[in-house]
């Protein structure tokens, strides 16, 4: 009888534990609210001046790519610049911080935890072997019901452990209170195959309130990397919030001929509408639609309909110096499979699949900020040379239309591919992917991040301006 | 890229798709598409709006959206 009643038990004790273990529920919003939440204008920023508007994107890497920021905000850290009148720290004019995989690390670190950064981070993560916990927690007996239950995945135990070991269980509410920069954590929308940012204006038609929602669970989506993590899901509650579409999205729809990439932006706002048809997302690693973060940044770059539209800013005379430091830690292994006249096996094949799409994209965005920029800069010489022909030939005679808002432009890329020296560039370029890197290879990471940007003729031209 | 300026006998903020967006009289980008262009509050200019594609303007050939008081300018 008693060994009856020991063997019930513990099947009703895990059948409950696979009952139980469920993800945490995002919240639902009980009223929309467009001016509240986690929005750029929400955030305070009494040392930051807007007039220099400085951008840094985080690519993924595990923790290649979280050393490698690490060591970029150290150096901005250190760099000393005079702004209108004031003598500050670069760092302290980090406006956003838009964020991929490894990169969300160090960017959610930041972010809730601002000049701690530089005391704990190193501790709580890049010397830490979170790799092997991550494996660890796998081998826990309670964690095996808990995965057998359909609505909790390893990405959610992944999550857990972030958040404990990582973030202290901080929410989107707290990243409110720290104020700027505005740190944008990227993840994929699987099913429309788009980027997915944790903040508020994106959590608005799904009528759910970030506030309530762990910051380790955005990173966790945004670092989660397909088949080792399940998809992260979310809950839609579109339909409950008296939620109203921004202006834009009408727009926006009727745009497919002449502005198919806005039309687009907008097809993807409105699928979130649908809850019956979209009662859940699920979400996979930011670096599928993006994996250098510069996504978001390109299109408030290009687009007045964000939020925080850099065209809009600038035409309200908000902007005068604007920085975009692009942290790239995509490496590039040596020729392995040219070495031998067998072709690869059908590993080799899908890491080749799984990854060179990505650094393609990846490439073509860090391209599509270079043209902007030197659209932007001949816009302004066209400008004045005909300014000079007219002034040349019809001395006394002004321009019919005035001339766009004066705009120092700086783009600094920091890459492995940067790297001079051949042996040490192969080097970085042929470090592993993984949550686990050996001490000596997170101070090379941090290291070489310094050295880029002091090699970069735009930050030099920079810090010269900023004198 | 696309250029707008917005006139009007003063200066007054510009807002596109209801987003302030830079001030009259002077040059702005903008995104190509469709666009709603007003002047915000209060709304004493006319007309009401301009919805509009922009499109095929260059920073020497911008489009020029015209706004007047009501009533005419005093």
């Amino acid at each position: 009888m008693k060994r009856w009643c020991k063997v019930v038990l513990v099947f009703w004790g895990c059948t409950a534990l696979v009952g139980c273990a469920s993800y945490p529920r995002n919240p639902q919003l009980a009223k929309y609210e467009p001016g509240a939440g986690y929005r750029f204008n929400n955030l305070s920023s009494p040392k930051n001046s807007d007039s220099l508007f400085v951008i840094l994107s985080f690519s993924g890497g595990g923790t290649r790519a979280a050393a490698l920021s690490y060591g970029v905000m150290e150096k901005l850290r250190g760099t000393k610049i005079t702004w209108e009148g004031e003598e500050r720290r670069l760092l302290d004019e980090v406006d956003v911080i838009s964020s991929v995989s490894g990169g969300s690390f160090t960017a959610a670190y930041y972010g809730l935890f601002g000049e701690g950064l530089f005391e704990k981070f190193e501790q709580a993560f890049l010397y830490k072997d979170i790799q092997g916990k991550l494996v660890g927690s796998l081998w826990s007996p309670v964690n095996w019901f808990r995965l057998a239950s359909p609505t909790f995945g390893r990405i959610d135990l992944a999550s857990e452990l972030y958040d404990r070991e990582i973030f202290d269980g901080k929410t989107y509410a707290d990243l409110l209170r720290q104020g700027r920069p505005f740190v944008l954590l990227n993840a994929t929308d699987m099913s429309m195959g788009a980027q997915f940012t944790f903040e508020q204006a994106q959590f608005d038609p799904l009528c759910s309130d970030l506030g309530g929602v762990h910051v380790a669970r955005a990173v966790a989506a945004s670092s989660n990397f397909p088949v080792a993590f399940t998809p992260l899901t979310l809950n839609n509650h579109a339909g409950s919030c008296d939620f109203k579409e921004p202006e834009w999205v009408g727009k926006g729809i009727k745009d497919a001929q002449p502005n198919p990439e806005r039309y687009n932006r907008a097809r993807i706002a409105r699928s979130y509408l649908d809850a019956k048809e979209r009662p859940y997302l699920h979400l996979l690693d930011g670096g599928i639609s993006d994996n250098i973060g510069l996504r978001g940044p390109l299109v408030a770059l290009r687009s007045n309909d964000p939020q925080w539209s850099l065209l809009n800013k600038i035409g309200n005379g908000e902007i005068k110096k604007l920085v975009v430091i692009t942290v790239d830690a995509k490496t590039s292994p040596p020729f392995k499979f040219d070495k031998s006249s067998s072709p690869p096996d059908v590993k080799d094949v899908l890491e080749t699949v799984a990854t060179v799409p990505m650094q393609n994209y990846s490439f073509d965005t860090v391209e599509l900020l270079r043209k902007e920029f030197e659209g932007w800069d001949k816009a302004r010489r066209n400008y004045a040379g005909c300014e000079a022909i007219l002034h040349q030939k019809c001395p006394g005679q002004t321009m019919p239309v005035p001339p766009l808002p004066p705009l120092g432009l700086y783009r600094v890329y920091v890459g492995f591919d940067q790297i001079e020296d051949e042996s040490e560039r192969r080097y970085f370029q042929s470090m592993a992917t993984s949550f686990h890197l050996p001490r000596k290879q997170v101070d090379d990471l941090r290291r070489i991040a310094r050295e880029l940007l002091d090699q970069s003729r735009d930050f030099h031209q920079l810090t010269v301006d900023l004198r | 890229m696309e250029y707008v300026i917005a006139r009007y006998p003063v200066e007054r903020d510009v807002f596109i798709d209801w987003q302030a967006a830079g001030k009259t009289n002077r040059i702005l980008m903008v995104e190509k598409g469709h666009h709603r262009f007003d002047l915000g509050r209060p709304g004493d200019y006319t007309p009401d709006s301009h919805d509009l594609t922009v499109e095929s303007t260059t920073e020497l050939t911008p489009l020029i959206l015209e706004f007047s008081p009501k009533g005419g300018i005093s």
